[in-house]
């Protein structure tokens, strides 16, 4: 029960961790845009 | 038996082991790194590594100052009735020591020998060097890749002279990105107008802002595109630079609990921004252009994918940087709803 546990707390932690990179790449994606459309 | 020594073939007495083979060679333990069969043999394991028939070796023999040299001189060595080669002490044209082994002990220089001056050892030699330079490079981006974060671990522990400085890495890298990036004509680290406004979540208002600047500057579309993607051109050149100490100050966050020197996550950055690079052009010939247009179907961007190849193996190579293996894990990405 406790791997089976760690396992699914390894795998949330992990999902969470990857759900928030996708937030950051898409905020980093939109400063450069932001920067891109100041200087154009 | 037979051994192959830096490219070489030289026979041996049966049943020699690395240290003994090292002593033969004339060369001080403390200044030589040894590869066997590709994998660097422990200085600690020389006495327990038997050698066999067939082996193939790479010694490199370091150098005061922080060269290298790949030098055993195998045909010299070979020939003990040369006066050059016996144990008689000489001293280095160099530095003036006096040594008896083959090279200096304090500058690495060689013994000289009057084959050294041979029309056919002048040649051998200078490939050599060339070579030699090389299988170094290969070696290190075979680990890059092969173990990823390995090289970044072994740094750490301060092994380093058997692999090129983490600068040097990524200094390859960028070549390689700068002279293969025109030829594929991949927009690596640009995302264009188009994309901006039409496949980002935020596209909407990208829109807006968009419209609004070319109203303000009183430019047609079309104009304005070619405006904005040459800054994002010039901003991509500039982002594979920059992205090296973001990625460490990100790592230092990451881990700050653990107190570790800047210096230790810009290391794992060169790394991997290397790796990175690189890895782009694998991918890109690797025919995965399938997996791709399905990542990007799912919002998951060309980077991710690689970050991910990076990060999961490292959860095994590389004790040091297990903590970001939740990162790694990151390849379920695409079966994420999109935010």
């Amino acid at each position: 029960v406790f791997y089976r546990d760690s396992i699914l707390a390894a795998a949330l932690k992990a999902a969470g961790v990857a759900y928030l990179l996708i937030y950051i790449m898409q905020f980093y994606r939109f400063i450069l845009f932001l920067t891109a459309l100041w200087t154009s | 038996m037979l051994l192959h020594i830096n490219g070489e073939e030289r026979e041996f007495p049966d049943g020699l082991t690395v240290a003994a083979l090292v002593a033969q060679l004339g060369m001080k333990p403390d200044r030589v790194a040894v590869e066997l069969n590709l994998e660097i043999v422990p200085r600690t394991a020389w006495d327990n590594t038997t050698l066999k028939s067939g082996d193939k070796l790479e010694v490199v023999h370091f150098v005061g100052g922080g060269g290298i040299s790949h030098e055993l001189e195998p045909q010299a060595i070979a020939e003990p009735d040369h006066a050059n080669t016996t144990s008689e002490p000489w001293t280095c044209a160099t530095c003036s020591a006096t040594g008896r082994g083959m090279f200096c002990p304090d500058c690495g220089e060689k013994r000289p020998s009057r084959h050294d001056l041979s029309l056919h050892h002048f040649f051998t030699h200078a490939l050599g060097e060339f070579f030699h330079f090389d299988s170094k490079i290969f070696r290190t981006f075979r680990l890059l890749f092969t173990q990823p974060g390995f090289l970044a671990a072994e740094y750490i522990r301060g092994c380093r002279k058997p692999y090129l400085h983490p600068f040097q890495v990524f200094f390859v890298a960028n070549l390689i990105y700068f002279f293969l990036q025109p030829i594929i004509g991949w927009s690596g680290l640009r995302t264009w107008l188009y994309v901006q406004m039409h496949m980002m979540p935020y596209s909407k208002l990208a829109t807006r802002m968009v419209a609004d600047r070319i109203l303000a500057k009183g430019m047609s579309l079309k104009d304005f595109t070619a405006a904005f993607d040459h800054v994002v051109d010039v901003q991509a050149r500039t982002l594979v630079i920059v992205m090296v100490p973001l990625l460490a100050l990100l790592l230092a966050l990451v881990q700050w609990r653990k107190r570790r020197f800047f210096g230790e996550h810009l290391v794992f950055a060169l790394h991997f921004i290397a790796f990175w690079l690189v890895g782009m052009f694998v991918l890109l010939y690797g025919g995965s252009v399938i997996v791709l247009k399905w990542l990007g179907h799912y919002g998951m961007h060309f980077p991710d994918a690689k970050v991910d190849a990076f990060l999961f193996p490292i959860t095994r190579a590389s004790r040091p940087f297990t903590c970001i293996w939740h990162s790694a894990c990151s390849t379920a990405i695409p079966s994420l709803p999109r935010p």
